[in-house]
């Protein structure tokens, strides 16, 4: 399979739709290609739990981050694995031959929400906030190279800033991406800026600006005019904190919210409504299962592959997320818009005598091994029940071990935990591959598999010091083949994104960047 | 007034008791509120500071003192999830909660007492029998399927009232709140009428075959004089336990009916609080209902004095 | 009756409840299935048979073990006052104070799953509302003529209990009770959210009504029949209710 852009991949599900693939289901219809663009309006986007901290720094979950992005600029995106500079502050960003140095250039005429100036100092700033461990930013990581070299950021004039590492960073671009520019003049000398009173009005510098906050209602924003890529569409935006899926989904149905993402579960039901469209994107998620290498039985390649064998992984999906279509088999732990991905590895699937074989090869008649989910989603449970059902054919008898989500977390972060056999985990790391290195490591915190391969290790470690090119792409291949014939992790599916919106509303296209990077100043009441 | 104070005493003994306890049960979870907000690629470096910054590196009985010393002096403590202070965010929340179930209590003892009275004492009667059934309903279905169905049906195909939240976007007015209000509010009032009526038919049932009524009615006292005069009182006594009980629910909310409703309430906080394992939000919550339970009891107390004297000198 | 019945000859259905179905899923009521399949294609008859032995026995141990607590507790307190009644009472109050959620989280990290401790964390939730309702119409019997007179008279105190204030206090206990059966039945399935309910794939009630939420408008025979069912032992539990009140109606 080639690389699908996210346009592509758009036009792809509509098509799909055109040709019945949905069963006789009312054919989502593209509304903005007719629609006139009209300014002003409000649209109110639900969310499914209070915001913890909408500093960008601190940011650590869906929804925050759902509502930072109306609220404050990246400094640029990266769209089907190019970098985009549309919604950034920067025109420009390069990095210099062997990816040591990167030399940030802002656009003109740049400034936040209050009317201060944005300039080179405030990425000096924010730099070092996100260096400073005192300040306890949670993804500090994104400021060092290999080595564990910190980044040294200096600017050069007004607009221009350089940041160097001692090692080749070429992963540097994925990580700057994700990093935000935080205002200096508000937070200069604050001690500790996660916990800072001033997060609670933040100053930002994207297309709105904040309004107010009620606890477990809503949190508004408005329309910023200073905004520096033409006056957003929309007067206001609401972001509705509902907490039941089922709640949200009526509400959207008597027209109370406009527009929230749903699972494959819910799709028919939403897909049923009138006046709504269901626009499908890349969610950049990879559903997967553990196996916990700490098992003495699991540390069998053999039984490892023998497991693998032993499913059917279409079937898994259609089982768990309705049909493909809604979510697409995985074979790789990097999701298919990742730079290097590839699918061109050995197939283990789907061999009920194979796996019997192998079983026997490793000299394992019968095991017991428990699974460990969250209950918090359906499709975990399903995919459980699933796999439960399929290995017991191969003498595994497996117990399921159903947990509260947060209890979930528990378990599954303690380092070298043994208190699962298998677990349901996912990810979303975005198109760089190094940034995927830490969920597979040797003592990571989120190698939940406790794998252990020297191999591997290095092989990571080089992929992050080689600049990009054939060289590169040769290593994150080796590593996809590497873990795909080791079957450490056993992928299950690339889910799919679904985002219900009103037909009252337009702009999807351009307002869905990539997977979760969202650009509202070009959402648009229609009419 | 030496009762008085010897329950005063009591209650303050109460809530050292259920702090300690509350607070040994936080720690007894296998939670670390740290890890469940841990990614991939956040720093271990990050991971550690937050820990010591939230003070749970220190022992336990240390901790406990910190927070006691904290409590004595008005000061609840912050959130360790969104670093908010707790009181902050309890009294933010109370408004909604004592609106939404002080409306559906008194609602709920309105109708549940002539309710439960009639069907008492037209026992097999129609009315009885309607209201048998409905009670049934009302004990045996979710409250979060009769919410839902609820939405569908009035929001949804007849839009005729809202569906979530408290008030519209912009709109604060008071005609708005109360079409707000209606939906929760009638689930809440429904199950709770379907448990009150219950005991309130029970009671007047064993009232109306005692000796006393018989003497009375021989006497030519009318009978719904003897059902309000007499019977009541007695068959109060269920329902004033009940009612003593339900009061903490002003303060700690309806967890599921808030969250269907998505009813800004604390029972949602709270529910956050524990997945969260926010222990500062958690104790400040259970002290506030520990009060409310305390108080609730208290009076309920107090009120079987006033409906049955005899009780008084057993207390 | 006819339901615990049906759900011990369970097992003489021949489909099995846990067999998945990736080609079956969500199948209206018909001949085959006749009360449809689920959203993993599992036949929901066989499901509801099974959940039914699940939910019984869990509504029924629940309910009278809590009932058995919560009445003992309650009498006790109530009828001898003083310091047994003030320090009983205040670790209700102190119980009652205490987070359910809280309290099921814990659990969930020192118990496992499974009928066993369902039932003894549900009856543990649950006694303390019992024993105050007791307590408060033992307080009130107790200062009636006849038992006033029997004390005086020095009959002794655990017969007078028995005599006089349970049969007296019966009817409310016998409401708190069936009230109680449907809350145990559907606490297990808030028990599952916390992983300490029933481990799937074994079916019961409450979890099966938990599950359809997301199905209402698409197919709402997934929550009618669980519901009905549940309804229904409600509406049994109390005719056997009534009953046992006829029985112990004080003469």
């Amino acid at each position: 399979m080639n690389r699908i852009s996210r346009r592509d991949f758009l036009r792809g599900s509509a098509a799909a739709a055109v040709t019945g693939l949905f069963g006789g289901m009312t054919v989502p219809v593209f509304a903005e290609e007719a629609a006139e663009i009209t300014d002003g309006g409000s649209i109110t986007i639900r969310v499914s739990a209070d915001p913890l901290n909408i500093n960008p720094l601190y940011v650590t979950d869906l929804n925050s981050f759902t509502i930072m992005q109306a609220l404050y600029s990246p400094f640029f995106e990266i769209v089907d694995g190019e970098v985009y500079y549309g919604n950034g502050l920067l025109e420009s960003v390069e990095a210099n031959d062997d990816s040591t140095q990167f030399t940030l250039t802002l656009k003109e005429g740049l400034t936040w929400h209050d009317g201060e100036p944005i300039t080179a100092d405030d990425i000096v700033f924010s730099m070092t906030t996100l260096l400073d461990e005192e300040q306890a930013v949670p993804y500090s990581t994104y400021g060092y190279d290999g080595d564990g070299n910190a980044a040294v950021t200096e600017a050069v004039d007004e607009r221009v800033a350089t940041i160097t590492f001692q090692a080749s960073n070429t992963g540097f671009l994925g990580s700057l991406s994700q990093i935000y520019c935080i205002p200096q003049h508000i937070y200069d000398g604050v001690s500790n800026i996660g916990e800072s009173e001033l997060n609670y009005e933040p100053v930002g510098s994207g297309p709105y600006q904040f309004v107010s906050y009620s606890s477990g209602q809503t949190y508004i924003v408005e329309r910023f005019d200073g905004y520096f890529a033409g006056t957003p569409h929309l007067d206001q935006v609401v972001f509705m904190i509902i907490k039941d899926t089922n709640t949200a989904i009526a509400a959207l149905q008597s027209g109370e919210i406009d527009a929230l993402t749903i699972s494959s579960e819910d799709y028919e039901t939403v897909n049923a409504l009138d006046g709504v469209t269901i626009y499908h994107y890349n969610s950049g998620q990879v559903n997967a299962m553990g196996l916990n290498m700490l098992n003495e039985d699991l540390a069998k390649t053999e039984v490892r592959q023998a497991i693998a064998y032993a499913l059917n992984k279409e079937e898994l999906v259609t089982f768990a997320y309705v049909s493909t279509e809604y979510a697409t088999p995985a074979y790789s732990i990097l999701t298919p818009d990742t730079l290097y991905y590839t699918d061109d590895l050995t197939l283990y699937d789907n061999d009920l005598e194979k796996a019997k074989e192998l079983m026997e090869e490793a000299g394992v008649s019968s095991l017991s091994l428990s699974l460990l989910y969250s209950t918090s989603a359906d499709e975990m449970e399903k995919e459980a029940i699933y796999i439960q059902s399929m290995l017991a054919q191969i003498g595994i008898t497996v117990t399921l071990q159903p947990q509260e989500d947060s209890v979930f977390k528990n378990t599954l972060q303690e380092i070298g935990s043994t208190a699962y056999d298998l677990v349901l985990e996912n990810w979303e790391l975005g198109a760089e591959p190094s940034l995927y290195a830490d969920i597979i490591t040797s003592g990571s915190r989120s190698n939940h598999s406790n794998v252990s391969d020297e191999e591997l290790d290095a092989l990571w470690a080089q992929g992050l010091a080689t600049p990009d090119g054939e060289e590169r792409e040769s290593i994150y291949h080796e590593i996809q083949e590497l873990i795909n014939d080791q079957q450490y992790i056993y992928t299950i599916s690339y889910s799919n994104g679904f985002y219900a919106m009103s037909n009252a509303f337009g702009g999807f296209d351009d307002f869905l960047l990539q997977t979760i990077y969202l650009d509202y100043s070009q959402l648009y009441a229609v009419q | 007034m030496k009762r008085i104070i010897s329950k005063l005493c009591q209650s303050i003994l109460i809530l050292f008791l259920v702090s300690i306890l509350c607070f040994a049960l936080t720690r007894l979870a296998p939670g670390d509120p740290v890890l469940t907000y841990v990614q991939p690629n956040m720093s271990e470096a990050y991971i550690e500071t937050l820990r010591e910054n939230l003070g749970l590196t220190k022992p336990l009985y240390i901790q406990y003192f910190i927070w006691l010393g904290n409590i004595l002096r008005g000061n609840f403590g912050y959130s360790l999830v969104n670093t908010r202070p707790v009181l902050g965010q309890i009294l933010e929340r109370l408004p909604a909660t004592f609106i939404l179930m002080g409306t559906s209590l008194v609602l709920a003892v309105l109708l549940s007492i002539p309710l439960g009275l009639f069907s008492g004492k037209y026992k097999n009667g129609i009315l009885d029998k309607v209201t048998g059934a409905l009670s049934y309903v009302g004990i045996s279905i979710p409250s979060f399927w009769f919410g839902i169905l609820l939405i569908y049906l009035f929001s949804v195909h007849l839009g005729w009232l809202p569906s979530i939240g408290m008030h519209t976007t912009g709109d604060t007015s008071f005609p708005d709140l109360i079409r707000h209000l209606i939906l929760p509010c009638s689930v809440m009032t429904f199950l709770n009428v379907a448990q009150f009526s219950r005991y309130v038919r029970s009671s007047t049932i064993t009232e109306l075959s005692n000796d006393y009524v018989m003497v009375q009615t021989a006497y030519g006292m009318s009978e719904t004089g003897i059902l309000f005069k007499h019977v009541l009182k007695n068959a109060m006594l269920p329902m004033i336990t009940v009612l003593g009980m339900s009061l903490q629910s002003l303060v700690s909310g309806a967890m599921i009916c808030e969250q269907v409703f998505s009813w800004p309430g604390t029972g949602q906080l709270a529910v956050t609080a524990v997945t969260t394992f926010d222990y500062p939000l958690i104790m400040g919550i259970t002290m506030m209902t520990a009060v409310m339970i305390v108080a609730g009891n208290l009076l309920a107390d107090i009120l079987y004095t006033v409906v049955d004297p005899r009780i008084r000198h057993a207390l | 009756m006819l339901f615990s019945i049906a759900a011990i000859l369970a097992p003489l259905y021949p489909v099995d409840p846990n067999a998945i179905s990736v080609t079956d899923r969500l199948v209206k009521p018909c001949l085959q299935h006749i009360f449809g399949t689920d959203d993993m294609g599992r036949d929901y008859f066989a499901r509801c048979l099974y959940g039914g032995r699940t939910s019984l026995l869990i509504g029924f141990l629940a309910m009278v073990l809590s009932t058995l607590i919560g009445t003992v507790v309650g009498s006790v307190s109530g009828f001898f006052g003083g310091a047994v009644d003030v320090i009983l009472m205040r670790i209700v109050d102190a119980l009652m104070s205490l987070p359910t959620f809280l309290i099921m989280i814990v659990m969930n990290a020192y118990l496992d799953a499974g009928v066993k401790n369902v039932i003894l964390i549900i009856s543990f939730l649950s006694w303390m509302s019992i024993a105050r309702i007791v307590r408060g119409e033992t307080l009130s019997v107790k200062e009636r003529e006849y038992v006033v007179y029997s004390r005086v008279s020095g009959e002794k105190r655990l017969r007078i209990i028995l005599k006089h204030v349970i049969p007296n206090i019966m009817p409310t206990v016998i409401v708190s009770a069936v009230i109680n059966v449907a809350q145990a039945i559907l606490m297990e399935s808030a028990l599952s959210f916390f992983g300490l309910g029933i481990v799937p794939p074994t079916s019961s009630w409450g979890s099966m009504l938990n599950s359809s939420q997301g199905y209402l408008t698409t197919a709402p025979y997934l929550a009618i029949f669980p519901g009905l069912l549940i309804l229904l032992t409600v509406i049994s539990f109390n005719y056997v209710g009534e009953v046992l009140r006829k029985v112990f109606e004080p003469k």
